[in-house]
């Protein structure tokens, strides 16, 4: 397998930047997802290190080899697409082995290895029909087929699983990951889902408005976001975010009243004081408790997600949300005690929303 | 009208309107198929002879075989070769320049320009630029043959290839263009082996209008040509003289002509609608 | 690398680009320059003389190309105008989705199948004064038989019919299909609203069949003002000069006269008009574009 490496990739059409100063590296059978909202550039970078389209500025290796100019066919590269992309007019068979054919491969060479790969995801019995007799999940399969077959250096998948329904779609991240895992593949995947990215990657690249908000493992941007588009875009439900006044090393705000650890005070005061901040906690970080406390929310509304209840809380200006599980039943207009585990909160700059702990 | 219910007076109207309709534009070729099958003298009995009282095929026989007429079959094949060649090469050039303009390789002032131009050229009256064309083709040898006439139909079949297969190129999901590129296709191969199997309708709408304008084009063919590459127009119109009016010859010929093209259309009606209606009406 | 893409993207554009240098710049150039010369293929040595835009000039006195000019487009006009109507009327009845309007659509192609210079031949016994069928017919409505084709009068409106039949299904097929994009609901809206048949049409079918029915002028004004085919085995410009069409009389001047200069010059007039015309139409789908 492969390295790639991505040195200040921009890319701009006109006046707008799509692609800002992107520089990240994949390692030799590394799964890396590059997530974050439509539009953000994730698309437009796995283009170019396609080599569908140009950078406007940067370089890019792959197998530190510079391949700027490589055009699309000689980088070893396979990708998978949204929409799968076949061939309507070739059947299974052609579609896989096309890109074979087109290098080409011996003929019995690229019989067996069609055979071997469709034998290899399940379509084997597929191999005479055309792609618009089969099914969606079907088709994904081809399209991975095709990938694979050429045996690639990197692998590159453009959100392969958003058009299926929700059940494939889980069963499919499951597949995804051993399918690669088992190749030992190197992949760059694309997706808008953040469960999707969490799940799968062995790192991930949060992207946003074409700039890298941040690059680390799962553990990494969900336990450590770096700033608050991270905080926010990653976890679900998202975490809760709401404006603090911090004197004596207190947090006040609307309904709450924290003490902040030594640690944390220290962060604060390395950084520099501010009138503002904004606090992050995840909702599943905050628990209900029976005896008093500093905290108190009014309930709004209760959602029964099935295993667990998430509420949603209200005081003066905050709203927030806490995921319980179902031992209380809380009602609407109730007031409720509550702790949020302060180790596990975040602070962040109410300018840059950078992080500060 | 308009899909709604009808009295069944309004029906019965329709019905006889359709007839009515019908007997109009079907008699004219009714009338081309008997007078070929009449001997000649009964074209000029009044009142008219609607049912033939001798049928023949004297016309038919005297046309295909005596020398008199010169070679029919020479003709015959004159037309056929030009027509396919015309077909073949406008869809060939026409696509790849389409395919071409389809794109944003190119600048889009460029592509604009060209279009544009391209669109022009289908307004020009044929005969302001068949003297001329004439002219230069004696210029450099090419009156009477296949190739002078074939140069002209291909050009004045390009515009409408163009602008249709245009319209059917934007309409591919460019995913499987990037697919084909990330398979390994260079561009050539990407357009033949992708593009244009995905196009095959519109390329057929193509090919018969083009069938339809090499087959009977009267103008250009007697200007350009006289014996070598001589096309069928341009024989019957040979029949036409002051003194005697072969009718029973020329409505023959017409006959033998008309047939390829009623063959050929009934396969492809659908696609002759949709030629004559693309860009009138967003679908 | 888009490099690569831009370099085949002009190779691809080279063929066409050629053909149409070949057949109608260059052409087009040569006529350009032509037209400022005389000369006159007819006597052997002779060499084309500079005579400035005096050819343009004459063109004005030339009674004949003014002649050629006013039948040209009296033909256009009126041709034009009644193929709309009857095409409308046609469209209108196949839209009516009954089951002979299936067959109805098949028979409507037949004369776009036969080729002009045959139409030209057919109606021309059709039309013919002593033996032909169209007097046959009109004897039963008590009109003594006339002389279509032979008479000054009679001859252009003769030919007006015959390209009516001959093009009736371009605008009756563009109109339906104008017709068939209309959304139904509309329609149905129309009438819970109260409206009558007539109404509809007039208010809502003729308003959203417009770009339609601009895109089918376009083409058949191109179209008449080339007659050519049609008139050239029917009745070859005549009785005299009644039928003498623009395209005819070019024709002559230039392969029968060989005045070579003359020609150009009325080529390239005649050229312009049609250019000036066809942009008037084009700007009216163009603003029709923005509008929306």
């Amino acid at each position: 397998m492969a390295n790639l490496v991505l040195k200040n990739i921009t890319k701009k059409f006109g006046k707008i930047v799509a692609v800002n100063n992107f520089s990240f590296n994949v390692n030799d059978a590394e799964f890396v997802t590059l997530v974050g909202p439509s539009g953000c550039g994730k698309s437009t970078t796995l283009n170019i290190i396609a080599g569908l389209e140009d950078p406007t500025e940067g370089e890019i290796y792959i197998d530190n080899i510079f391949s700027n100019n490589i055009p699309p066919s000689k980088r070893d590269i396979a990708m998978v697409f949204q929409s799968y992309a076949l061939y309507p007019h070739m059947r299974v068979r052609e579609n896989i082995g096309f890109g074979l054919k087109i290098r080409r491969f011996d003929k019995k060479e690229i019989q067996k290895r069609v055979t071997e790969t469709a034998d290899f995801l399940g379509i084997g019995n597929l191999l005479d029909r055309k792609p618009a007799e089969l099914s969606g999940g079907q088709r994904q399969r081809v399209a991975l087929g095709r990938a694979i077959v050429r045996k690639p250096k990197l692998f590159l998948l453009d959100e392969p699983l958003s058009n299926l329904d929700a059940k494939l779609r889980t069963q499919m991240r499951a597949d995804l990951k051993i399918l690669f895992s088992d190749l030992k593949g190197s992949v760059v995947y694309v997706t808008h889902d953040q469960l999707e990215a969490m799940t799968m990657s062995d790192r991930l690249a949060v992207m946003n408005d074409g700039i890298i908000q941040q690059i680390g493992s799962s553990d990494e941007v969900y336990d450590h976001p770096s700033n608050l588009f991270v905080a926010g875009f990653i976890g679900s439900p998202m975490m809760n975010f709401v404006n603090v006044k911090i004197e004596r090393g207190v947090i006040y705000s609307d309904g709450i009243e924290m003490a902040l650890t030594k640690q944390q005070l220290d962060k604060i005061a390395t950084y520099g004081y501010k009138k503002e901040y904004i606090l992050g906690t995840r909702p599943e970080n905050i628990t209900i408790l029976k005896s008093e406390s500093k905290i108190r929310f009014e309930v709004e509304v209760v959602e029964d997600a099935g295993a667990e209840y998430i509420i949603h809380l209200k005081n003066g200006k905050n709203r927030i949300s806490l995921v319980s599980e179902k031992d209380i039943s809380p009602k609407r207009g109730e007031s409720l005690n509550l702790q949020f585990d302060v180790n596990k909160t975040h602070l962040f700059d109410i300018d840059t929303k950078v992080a500060i702990y | 009208m308009f899909g709604l219910t009808k009295s069944t007076v309004e029906k019965v109207l329709l019905y006889i309107i359709c007839t009515i309709v019908i007997i109009v534009v079907v008699f004219p070729l009714y009338w081309l198929i008997i007078t070929s099958l009449k001997y000649d003298i009964d074209s000029y009995v009044y009142p008219p002879q609607f049912f033939p009282v001798n049928i023949t095929f004297k016309n038919y026989i005297d046309i295909l075989f005596l020398a008199q007429e010169g070679n029919l079959v020479k003709y015959f094949l004159n037309s056929l070769i030009i027509t396919i060649s015309t077909i073949f090469l406008s869809l060939l050039f026409g696509s790849m320049a389409a395919y071409s303009l389809s794109k944003h390789y190119l600048s889009i002032m460029f592509r604009r320009m060209m279009l544009a131009l391209v669109l022009v050229i289908r307004i020009f009256p044929p005969i302001t630029t068949a003297i001329p064309y004439y002219i230069i083709l004696s210029k450099f040898r090419l009156v009477d043959t296949h190739i002078g006439l074939i140069i002209s139909y291909v050009s004045f079949s390009l515009p409408f290839t163009i602008w249709l297969m245009i319209g059917f190129f934007q309409s591919l999901p460019t995913e499987i263009e990037k697919a084909a590129t990330i398979d390994g296709c260079n561009f050539w191969q990407r357009f033949i082996k992708i593009v244009i199997p995905l196009s095959l309708p519109g390329l057929a709408v193509t090919a018969i209008f083009g069938f339809l304008y090499s087959w009977n084009e009267f103008m250009l063919a007697s200007i350009l040509t006289s014996e070598n590459a001589k096309t069928l127009p341009v024989v019957i119109a040979g029949f036409i003289s002051d003194k005697y009016l072969f009718w029973g010859k020329m409505t023959a010929l017409g006959v033998l002509m008309t047939i390829p093209v009623i063959i050929f259309s009934s396969f492809a009606q659908r696609s002759i609608v949709k030629g004559l209606t693309f860009g009138a009406v967003k679908e | 690398m888009l490099t690569g893409y831009r370099k085949w993207s002009i190779i691809f554009l080279l063929p066409s680009g050629l053909f149409l240098i070949f057949a109608y710049v260059y052409p087009m150039v040569y006529s350009f320059i032509m037209s400022f010369f005389s000369y006159s293929m007819l006597i052997p040595g002779a060499k084309p003389v500079f005579t400035g835009i005096s050819n343009y000039l004459s063109i004005f006195n030339n009674l004949a190309f003014l002649n050629s000019l006013r039948i040209t487009f009296i033909f256009s006009i009126v041709a034009i105008f009644f193929q709309f109507i009857i095409g409308l009327f046609l469209a209108l009845v196949m839209s009516a989705n009954l089951r002979i309007t299936g067959v109805f659509r098949v028979f409507m192609f037949i004369p776009l199948m036969i080729a002009p210079v045959v139409v030209g031949i057919l109606w021309r016994n059709l039309y013919h004064a002593s033996y032909g069928v169209i007097n046959f017919f009109i004897s039963f409505l008590g009109i003594p038989p006339q002389i279509w084709l032979g008479s000054a009068t009679k001859a252009l409106p003769a030919v007006i019919v015959v390209e009516i039949w001959q093009q009736l299904p371009v605008f009756a097929f563009i109109l339906a299909a104008g017709i068939a994009s209309i959304p139904t609901e509309l329609n149905k809206a129309a009438l819970v609203d109260g409206c009558g048949r007539m109404r509809i049409f007039w208010h809502i079918t003729l308003p959203l069949l417009k770009p339609a029915i601009i895109v089918a002028f376009l083409l058949r004004i191109i179209d008449t003002l080339r007659m050519f085919d049609i008139v050239y085995t029917m009745t070859q410009g005549g009785p005299g000069t009644a039928t003498k069409f623009l395209s005819l009389h070019i024709y002559e001047k230039g392969l029968r006269f060989f005045d070579i200069g003359t020609a150009a010059a009325q080529s390239w007039f005649f050229l312009i008009i049609v250019l000036l015309i066809e942009i008037y139409f084009i700007r009216l789908i163009l603003r029709r574009g923005t509008a929306r």
